[in-house]
């Protein structure tokens, strides 16, 4: 694991830092946060959940241009939770951080079972990602139920086969791939049939 | 008694529906009707009004971004889907009709829980609701290349047993002499171009001295109409607006639009410049007062979702601003619009028997047309009933292909020389024998497979030739007696004279008290 440091900018805003690297814009942080949390647009949720704490700055907009929006971060690196809470006390209520730090963990999580419930919204910012781009990109796989891995996991209550699966490529899985493997599997025909209407509006 | 319309396509296409809506609220007029549309278009309750009792949103665009971006959830546009299935199964449909005929909503509406379903759905693993013999004709046409006799409205019209009017014909508003032009269209293969619009509206203005012309268009059209007309020609405004104008107008020059169809609503006369993927079958107002002007490039009309393939827009080259010049001239003018198709109307109505397998009011105007069509009307029955033989005979006994084990092109060769010759010969306009050549054009395993669908093809042209011949044979003893009939000694009495004359058959019980 890379050390985490922490460095004061110009306006004593705390950076954090990973081998050298800044997990947020040195220059202006809360701006850089800023025009990530507009990029997103209108979000369709009240919950959201982020991959990557980094400084913090991105949460902390976030949490600013939609006060009504409860926020879970997911988080490896546990030495920037502290600085994250010591800098933004007021997203004590608001923010919940956890830790994961193999990413097979999360599906045996309490939190992944109500990400599943909730099909939550998952936001990254690969800005603070720092060294771990290949662990978040997991990450993020797992929890939007993207990834062949999780992708059972999410589609428990259908109760199919999804071993072909398997077989895909590591890219991001989207509807389309799963669509044969619903066709073929057993379940009620009002479900299957809402599936190809899916299946329609991605061709 | 509720009922669950389905029309998920654009808002032309929405505009252009009104009629249906509005007949099925005469054929049902205590009926709730909902309306499941595109939420994009949900502005479309200022024009439908209280035709429909209350509007259901489908959100085409929001479940198109949760299944094509990756911050979603796998499943989150499922859930929403799930969600709004539920909202319409609460209502517990007596009526789903699928107005819009496509694979999306014959999923949907199978979905949906409803006593009775009208139109393409799907259920039981398999596509339903083509029994109907109009919609069967509606499915082929629209999805083949042949054209369709009968325009979109009122084929949906004709399968769902909707009553629907044509838009009033009104007369050319005398005192109106205000020309609209709606130059964009939501497809720039389907503008005809701003410039040749510039070019009209100064060719209108100069030689037809009284009449102005005005320049229609959305808000956010405002600033590309800008870089040829200037501020005053311009009426920038919304789609309630716009029908206000129209109601004002003598006459709107058009590209395929939402526009048109809220003018064939009015009754305003339309100059359509069908361009592009424009298919004037499928979305051409549906008003007697519209002129279409297509272009005759071989590409054209093009797919609606490809990009144009041309290394320059021949679509639009190719109508002059003449020829629309021409079409406005005589709108304007009042003159007979366009020669009514004597044969066109005539097979119109022997497809009409055979799709309503029933018995139809002849008009006097088929009369007319067959007197003045006659001859080419004759040479074509012949020549229908020349390929049917033809066809017939080439067609190995179902017994003979049965023996071969595997299918071969030489087992019907005469088959598509037949097929050849229509097609070659382009007088099959009607589409009498697009079955039979679709039946060509498809791969089957098994030799009878093709005996089968061949076979049962001729059969459907062997029953539009004896409606075809009976029709014509009706018209042209009405023609000969001119609507009269002749008695020997008494003259000439009218039809109805033969009521009377009925009644005075009837026996009389004070003569019988005699």
């Amino acid at each position: 694991m890379s050390m985490i440091t922490f460095s004061e900018n110009h306006e004593s805003s705390l950076i954090a830092f990973e081998a050298g690297e800044p997990l947020a814009s040195l220059r202006d942080p809360r701006a850089e946060g800023l025009k990530w949390v507009y990029s997103l647009g209108s979000l369709p949720t009240s919950h959201v959940v982020v991959v990557g704490l980094g400084s913090g700055f991105h949460i902390a907009a976030l949490a600013d241009v939609d006060p009504g929006l409860s926020i879970t971060v997911v988080e490896s690196r546990e030495s920037l939770i502290p600085v994250f809470r010591s800098q933004f006390p007021e997203l004590a209520g608001r923010v919940e951080i956890v830790v994961v730090k193999d990413a097979q963990d999360i599906f045996k999580a309490d939190f992944y079972q109500d990400i599943l419930n909730k099909r939550s919204f998952v936001l990254s910012f690969r800005e603070c990602w720092g060294q771990h781009v290949d662990f978040f990109s997991e990450m993020f796989a797992h929890l939007t139920g993207r990834s062949a891995e999780s992708v059972k996991y999410h589609f428990e209550e259908f109760g199919i086969n999804i071993k072909a699966l398997y077989f895909q490529s590591k890219n991001l899985l989207n509807i389309k791939d799963v669509l044969p493997v619903v066709e073929a599997s057993v379940m009620p025909e009002n479900k299957k049939q809402l599936f190809r209407v899916l299946g329609e509006l991605v061709k | 008694m509720k009922i669950l319309v389905v029309s998920l396509l654009r808002l032309g296409d929405l505009i252009q529906q009104a009629p249906l809506l509005q007949g099925l609220r005469e054929k049902h007029p205590h009926a709730e009707i909902h309306l499941l549309l595109n939420r994009q278009f949900a502005d479309v309750r200022r024009i439908l009004g209280d035709t429909v009792d209350k509007y259901i949103h489908f959100d085409r665009e929001n479940l198109q971004k949760g299944l094509g971006e990756a911050s979603y959830n796998i499943l989150w546009s499922y859930s929403q889907l799930e969600k709004l299935v539920h909202e319409l199964n609460a209502e517990s449909y007596d009526l789903a009709l699928n107005f819009t005929h496509n694979k999306l909503s014959a999923y949907l509406i199978g979905a949906v829980d409803a006593k009775e379903k009208k139109g393409l759905y799907q259920q039981d693993g398999r596509f339903q609701g083509l029994h109907n013999r109009w919609l069967r004709y509606f499915n082929d046409r629209f999805s083949g290349t042949q054209k369709s006799l009968f325009h979109y409205v009122e084929l949906l019209g004709k399968a769902f047993s909707i009553p629907v009017k044509s838009a009033p014909a009104a007369p050319v508003k005398a005192k109106s002499k205000l020309v609209l032009f709606q130059c964009l269209t939501s497809d720039s293969k389907k503008n005809w171009g701003l410039e040749n619009f510039h070019q009209l509206k100064r060719t209108i203005e100069i030689s037809l001295v009284d009449y102005e012309v005005m320049i229609l268009g959305a808000p956010f059209e405002k600033e590309t109409l800008l870089k040829v007309f200037s501020e005053k020609d311009l009426l920038i405004c919304d789609l309630v607006e716009a029908r206000k104008h129209l109601q004002n107008a003598a006459l709107l020059v058009t590209g395929d639009t939402s526009i048109k169809h809220l003018a064939a609503q009015t009754g305003t006369p339309i100059v359509e410049i069908a361009i592009g993927s424009s298919d004037i079958l499928k979305t051409g107002a549906y008003s007697a007062r519209t002129v279409a002007l297509t272009s005759a490039v071989a590409c054209a009309p093009c797919s609606h979702s490809q990009p144009c393939s041309q290394k320059t827009h021949i679509c639009a080259e190719d109508i002059s601003m003449e020829r629309v010049f021409g079409a406005v001239w005589d709108q304007l003018s009042g003159e007979k619009i366009a020669e009514r198709n004597a044969l066109l109307s005539l097979e119109r109505a022997v497809w009409s028997l055979y799709l309503d397998s029933g018995e139809m009011a002849v008009e006097p105007s088929h009369r007319e047309a067959l007197q003045s069509a006659q001859d080419v009307w004759q040479a074509r029955t012949q020549l229908y009933s020349m390929w049917l033989t033809k066809a017939r005979e080439a067609l190995p006994a179902r017994e003979v292909l049965a023996t071969h084990k595997t299918f071969q092109s030489t087992d019907v060769a005469g088959l598509v020389l037949c097929a050849q010759d229509i097609l070659k010969s382009k007088q099959d306009e009607a589409g009498y024998f697009q079955p039979f050549v679709e039946a060509l054009l498809t791969r089957f395993t098994q030799p009878v497979q093709i005996y089968d669908r061949v076979h049962a093809a001729l059969q459907e042209v062997e029953e539009l030739l004896s409606i075809r011949e009976q029709f014509t044979h009706h018209l042209q003893t009405l023609s000969m007696e001119g609507g009269v009939y002749y008695a020997k000694g008494i003259g000439q009495l009218p039809i109805s004279g033969f009521e009377e004359a009925g009644e005075s058959l009837q026996r009389n019980p004070e003569n019988a008290e005699l």
